[in-house]
């Protein structure tokens, strides 16, 4: 009988090591990143794959403070009216195929940016006139009006730079032949991303020899496949939750890491309707409401409380006035029921859920009866178009980095997001920021507009978001950047 | 003029068939297409706020105009079945990559998980019924009738999550997800497939308890046949004939994909399109991977009638 199971014992292990036996990819080389979605764009999208995957670039890049830095632009002058942009391209770039990067290719892959709204959603180039290349290597922009921020409007995913050869007539990209420091060798769509270092990139080498990225969707597998050392890192925006971060930190082979994201998470007013049309009504709310506290307690590590009504990464416009002051509770309630409105997409990210319910004991406690609708995406836009609802939680990305983008809209009468709180003297002063080419000027105008919003409150920003991320020790050196892009050169963000 | 009736009958089937799974296709996509119509949100929209952007609400227009979503309802439908026909399923919204092309490159992944899963469980509930029905309210059925109770009760997102903690993270027998080969689908494969057997297992058990009442059951005992001798002469078959209906359409089922269990194991198949298909709006994608799942289960709802003509006499004079 000893023997009989000394025996399967045996013959266990040894048909475990034979069958089962796992383990990641030993070569130090290799950086193997999970990632919570799929970063295979298509065919028909700005860039093919996802801009984390260092495989394009743009003319200019977003540094930390979220101002302009060169990327394929080496450098940009305008005219004194600001109507007129010249981008300087740099000398020394080349295509993945190893051909040069020329300044008529820049302005091909421009153009077929601006052709297409599917490739300009946020029509970041709507002022735009005409884009021609001029000399040996200037792009230049005419603009039908001065754009202060322009090279912030081309940075990113606003400008990839792709072989005009690989562009087809409909402006679908057939395959991806760009200049970042990666190529890709292999796309199975929904699954992973290889790539291979691009030995000609012009700026600091790549850090690795292959770079993998895996779709892991479900957050808990992306930290047991981190865990069992089948990932190096875990990145992108929301790839850690915060409850995860102490499980993360207690892991001997872990490293937890944050870096402050251009997201703001903001309550937005439905002042269409009743109360919240009243200002009494949005200032008491907003003074009534512990952001800290919501904060320390879901956002844990993850999050700042917001003084702005979007990041304060861009220091030149952040000034911090937003601070709600308690008042007393105005009375007279008209409303039966206040609609929290959710988007069902955002909850497995963040706290809003939570934050919805914090909100609605609030109200109880001013015996004010609170209903929380969740609705998926589609739903969620819809609702906040018609405004059946009071209050609505959502995430808020300064892409560009300029405040005007975040005026324009929530704020503006004509804002695409406006909720119902117009104001003129307002929208004089967005048409004016917009436009000034004097930066100090410029600042005092978007002080004055930081004023009314602390003032009106059409909205509420909660807080900033700090995003986590994490990687095993042995790949220490992982960093992502402001936009969640992860740094795989020997150039630290 | 009977055999005459049958030879044509014969004849006729497969196009007879052909024509049913034709009018379910065209319902089943005129139903969804319906049904996407009267979600609220808009599709451009979506398409475009993909990457958190703050979308402009002239580009929103463009697009619609661009996506051919401003046409009329009927117009718009009768565009997607005339391409449908001839087999094109058109573009998806998402990736602008061809439908077709995206479903098909998720078919190894969805057919292998179905097809060890469908083993997987056939096995199982098989062996599992036979001892628990022959050892009725003893200790074994006691024991499996506990085992199923739980096996159906455990969410497949909890019990993917425990097996992969155990023999991923602590055993490092197979990996967390994705992964490549067989060995990418035994966790899978082990969650989907054990609240299935467990199920089954129970009506495969009141299958054989019937039949062991059975009069021609009892005669054989009666005419000194032992045990096991009368199950594989007499029962198993009797027992199995109910199951087939049952597999076919645990197969069928199968064949369209596993949300949840795919989405724990980053397993890039049917049913993670469709789910990521809902989600963004992509209403080709929709369409294609709906009928494709419609299509599989009629498929093996039609092959296990076949077995069933097979099987049973009385089912073929029919």
């Amino acid at each position: 009988m000893c023997f009989n199971i000394r025996s399967a014992k045996i013959l266990f292990l040894l048909l475990s090591q034979i069958f089962f036996c796992f383990s990641a990819s030993a070569d130090p080389k290799t950086l193997t990143v999970g990632v919570g979605r799929d970063f295979y764009d298509g065919t028909d999208s700005r860039s093919f794959l996802h801009g984390s995957t260092n495989t394009w670039e743009g003319l200019t890049y977003l540094d930390k403070h979220l101002n302009a830095v060169p990327c394929i632009a080496e450098s940009w002058q305008s005219t004194d009216d600001g109507r007129q942009w010249t981008f300087h391209i740099r000398k020394g770039v080349f295509f993945h195929d190893n051909t040069p990067v020329t300044n008529a290719d820049v302005a091909a892959s421009i153009q077929r940016i601006m052709s297409y709204p599917r490739y300009d959603p946020t029509g970041n180039y709507q002022a735009v006139i005409s884009v021609t290349a001029q000399g040996k290597e200037e792009v230049v922009f005419r603009l039908k009006a001065p754009a202060p921020y322009f090279p912030k409007l081309t940075a990113y995913y606003s400008s990839p730079i792709i072989k005009p050869s690989c562009i087809a007539s409909d402006g679908r990209i057939t395959q991806l032949i760009a200049t970042g420091p990666y190529k890709v060798i292999r796309i199975a769509p929904g699954d992973r991303i290889e790539l291979e270092a691009f030995k000609e990139y012009w700026g600091e080498k790549p850090l690795y020899s292959k770079v993998i990225f895996r779709s892991i969707t479900d957050a808990q597998s992306r930290i047991m496949a981190l865990m069992a050392g089948e990932i190096d890192a875990v990145a992108d925006v929301g790839a850690i939750l915060p409850e995860q971060a102490s499980e993360i930190r207690r892991h001997p082979d872990l490293i937890l890491k944050q870096v402050q994201v251009a997201t703001t998470h903001l309550l937005i007013f439905n002042s269409r309707i009743l109360p919240f049309s009243e200002l009494e009504y949005r200032a008491w709310f907003a003074g009534a409401l512990n952001r800290s506290e919501l904060v320390s307690v879901f956002a844990l590590c993850a999050g700042i409380e917001a003084r702005d009504p979007y990041t304060p990464l861009c220091r030149d416009f952040a000034f911090g006035l937003i601070r709600p002051e308690s008042k007393p509770f105005p009375g007279n309630f008209s409303e039966k029921e206040v609609i929290i409105l959710l988007n069902q997409a955002t909850l497995q990210r963040w706290h809003y859920l939570e934050i919805a319910q914090v909100i609605q004991e609030m109200l109880r406690g001013y015996g004010i009866a609170a209903k929380i609708e969740t609705t998926e995406a589609g739903a969620y836009q819809e609702t906040l178009k018609n405004g059946n609802f009071h209050i609505a939680i959502q995430p808020y990305t300064l892409m560009t980095g300029d405040p005007d983008f975040f005026y324009a809209y929530w704020i503006a009468s004509d804002a695409p997001r406006n909720c119902g709180w117009k104001d003129a003297e307002t929208d004089m002063l967005i048409r004016n920021a917009r436009y000034e080419m004097n930066l100090s000027r410029r600042k005092e105008l978007y002080r004055q507009l930081a004023e009314k919003i602390s003032h009106f409150l059409p909205l509420v920003p909660l807080y900033h978001d700090v995003s986590l991320y994490a990687c095993r020790k042995t790949a220490k050196e992982f960093e992502m950047d402001v936009m969640f892009r992860p740094h795989l050169t020997e150039e630290k963000p | 003029m009977e055999n005459y009736l049958k030879k044509q009958a014969k004849r006729y089937f497969p196009l007879k068939e052909s024509i049913r799974l034709g009018i379910t296709l065209f319902g089943v996509s005129l139903l969804t297409f319906l049904m996407l119509e009267f979600v609220p949100g808009d599709a451009a929209e979506m398409i475009l706020s993909s990457h958190n952007d703050a979308v402009s609400a002239e580009k929103i227009a463009a697009l619609r105009k661009e996506l051919g979503l401003d046409s009329p309802l009927p117009i718009r439908y009768l565009n997607w079945l005339r391409r449908a026909v001839s087999l094109d399923l058109g573009n998806s919204f998402r990736t602008g990559d061809p439908v077709s092309r995206e479903i098909l490159n998720s078919l190894p992944t969805t057919l292998t998980l179905a097809f060890f899963t469908f083993l997987f469980a056939v096995v199982v509930s098989v062996a599992g019924g036979i001892v628990s029905a022959m050892f009725q309210n003893r200790l074994p059925d006691k024991c499996h009738r506990l085992w199923t109770i739980i096996a159906v009760s455990v969410p497949d997102y909890w019990l993917g999550l425990i097996l992969m903690l155990i023999f991923s993270l602590k055993l490092h027998w197979v990996p967390v997800a994705g992964g490549t080969g067989f060995r990418a689908f035994i966790l899978p494969v082990l969650t989907l497939g054990l609240s299935v057997s467990a199920s089954e297992g129970r009506v495969f058990r009141a299958s054989i308890l019937e039949i062991l009442s059975q009069d021609y059951v009892l005669f054989a005992y009666s005419k000194g046949l032992t045990r096991i001798k009368v199950f594989i002469r007499y029962m198993f078959k009797a027992a199995v004939i109910p199951m087939i209906s049952m597999w076919g359409m645990l197969l069928g089922h199968l064949l369209g994909g596993a949300v949840i269990v795919e989405s724990v194991f980053s397993l890039p198949g049917l049913g993670k399109l469709a789910a990521d298909a809902v989600l963004n709006r992509d209403m080709p994608m929709i369409q294609g991977t709906v009928l494709t799942m419609t299509f599989f289960f009629i498929i093996t709802s039609r092959i296990m009638d076949v077995i069933y003509f097979m099987l049973i006499p009385q089912y073929r004079k029919t």
